[in-house]
Order: C-alpha cells, then structure tokens, then sequence
C-alpha cells in the first residue's frame, strides 16, 4: 500500500526528489502524489524547467562588456536613491 | 513513526477502504463517536454519525464500484490533537451499468490519538469544489446563497 503524502511534504522533498536522493518508498509516495494533484505536478515542472535553464550554460551567455555596463548602470542610480531619502 | 507518518498511513488506508468498498475497513480510521457535516447531507454526531454512515458506505458500495483519489494539502499535528485538510476525488462507476460519474470535494477533518496511540478521525466535513480562477477574476455570488436572498425576498 502506498502511504498518502501531502503537498507541504512533498515541496519539502521536492529538490531531492529531482535529484534521486530520496528513498524508494518515499519516491513512491510522491510519484502517487502527483499523479492526483496537479498543483504539485505544475511545481514539480517548474523547478525542473527552471534546473534546466540554470544548467545550461547557452542559455545565460552574456553580451561583452554587459558586467561592466550593470556596475555602471547601479553606481549611477545609487546616490539617486540616497537623495530621494533625504528629502 | 511519528505522528505525521501514522496519520498519512491511516489516510492510504482511509482511500484503500473506498476503492475495496470495505466498510468495516474504513470505520476503522474513524473514532468510535464522530461528527460527520458531508456535504449535501444532515448533520450528524457521536455514535448516530458512526451508525448512518455505516449504513450510507454499505449502499454506496453496493450500487457503485468507487476510486478515491486523495490530495493532502497539509496535515498540522498539535499534541493529541491534528487536523488535515485536502481534496478527495471520487469516481462512481455504477455496477449495474452506465458512465461513471467523476466528483471532487474539498475537506477538512480533524484527529484524535487514542489510548494506544492511534490517529483517529472524529470530525469531518467536505463541500463541492470550485474550478480554480485568478484572484481578480468576477465572482459569481454562490448559488447557495443567491438562493438564500432570493427566498428572504419572497418572505419580506
């Protein structure tokens, strides 16, 4: 009999669960659990899309020059903010 | 085991009992007296809501061949005392015959641990689910309650 699992436990495990660094009951669990709750399935597909993006390197290349431009770009707006605060 | 393992094995056994069609089984997860607020059903309590639902399973499971499908959202332990809520989601398909018929429920019940340790069920109550929306989305005003104020009209 697999054992009920609900959907705070299964966020909770939800990265180890990806990762197969789970016990085979508990994956068991889960797998049951998805297969009735669509709110879980749709996170579940969303870590897995995001462990995707992040571990593709292609997909986070960035334009020459654009760290420098950023630096830039925040220690322009900084005093900025600081006059803002004064007033 | 503790608290939060017993009561998940008490629920795997609580949908087992539905899609075996066990009464005996499933008023084994129930506390000796209960309140049970169904949805679309009276109110019952103490050892009265034991014996109609006895009575009220042993039809259901005559007539229908059940699947539950059960979804904790999360399940808060406080000592003696716990309480779970969730969706339970029941197929009915008629042993004489016919398409099943699909429904979806919203829950909340509550547990008490006996003298031996066990997780026991001794207040339930479910109503109909509402398909999901945006939180800005136009409400209907639920039916229930437009029926209420059009019957309040009609006495004034």
């Amino acid at each position: 009999m697999v054992v009920e699992i609900s959907c705070e436990e299964v966020w909770r495990e939800m990265s180890n669960y990806i990762d197969s660094e789970i016990s085979t009951e508990l994956g068991a669990r889960m797998e049951q659990h998805f297969k009735g709750c669509q709110h879980c399935k749709a996170v579940l597909d969303g870590t897995r899309n995001v462990v995707r993006l992040v571990s593709d390197a292609a997909a986070f290349e960035l334009p020459a020059g654009f760290s420098n431009r950023l630096y830039q770009k925040l220690t322009r707006k900084q005093p900025k903010r600081r006059r803002q605060r004064e007033k | 085991m503790n608290d939060l393992y017993k009561i998940n094995v008490a629920k795997a056994e609580f949908r087992e009992a539905y899609n075996t069609g066990n009464v005996n089984r499933l008023l084994s997860v129930f506390a000796d007296e209960f309140t049970d607020m169904s949805a679309g059903l009276p109110s019952f309590f103490g050892n009265t809501a034991h014996a109609v639902f006895r009575s009220r399973m042993a039809k259901l499971f005559q007539r229908y061949q059940v699947t539950l499908v059960v979804t904790i959202i999360a399940i808060r332990v406080l000592g003696n005392t716990a309480f779970d809520f969730g969706w339970h989601t029941l197929t009915l398909t008629p042993k004489g015959g016919g398409n099943p018929i699909t429904s979806r429920q919203r829950y909340f019940e509550s547990w008490q641990k006996n003298s031996r340790g066990e997780w026991k069920i001794d207040f339930y109550i479910d109503n109909m689910d509402v398909a999901p929306a945006m939180p800005d989305a136009v409400l209907p005003i639920p039916q229930i309650l437009d029926q209420g104020a059009q019957q309040g009209k009609g006495r004034a």
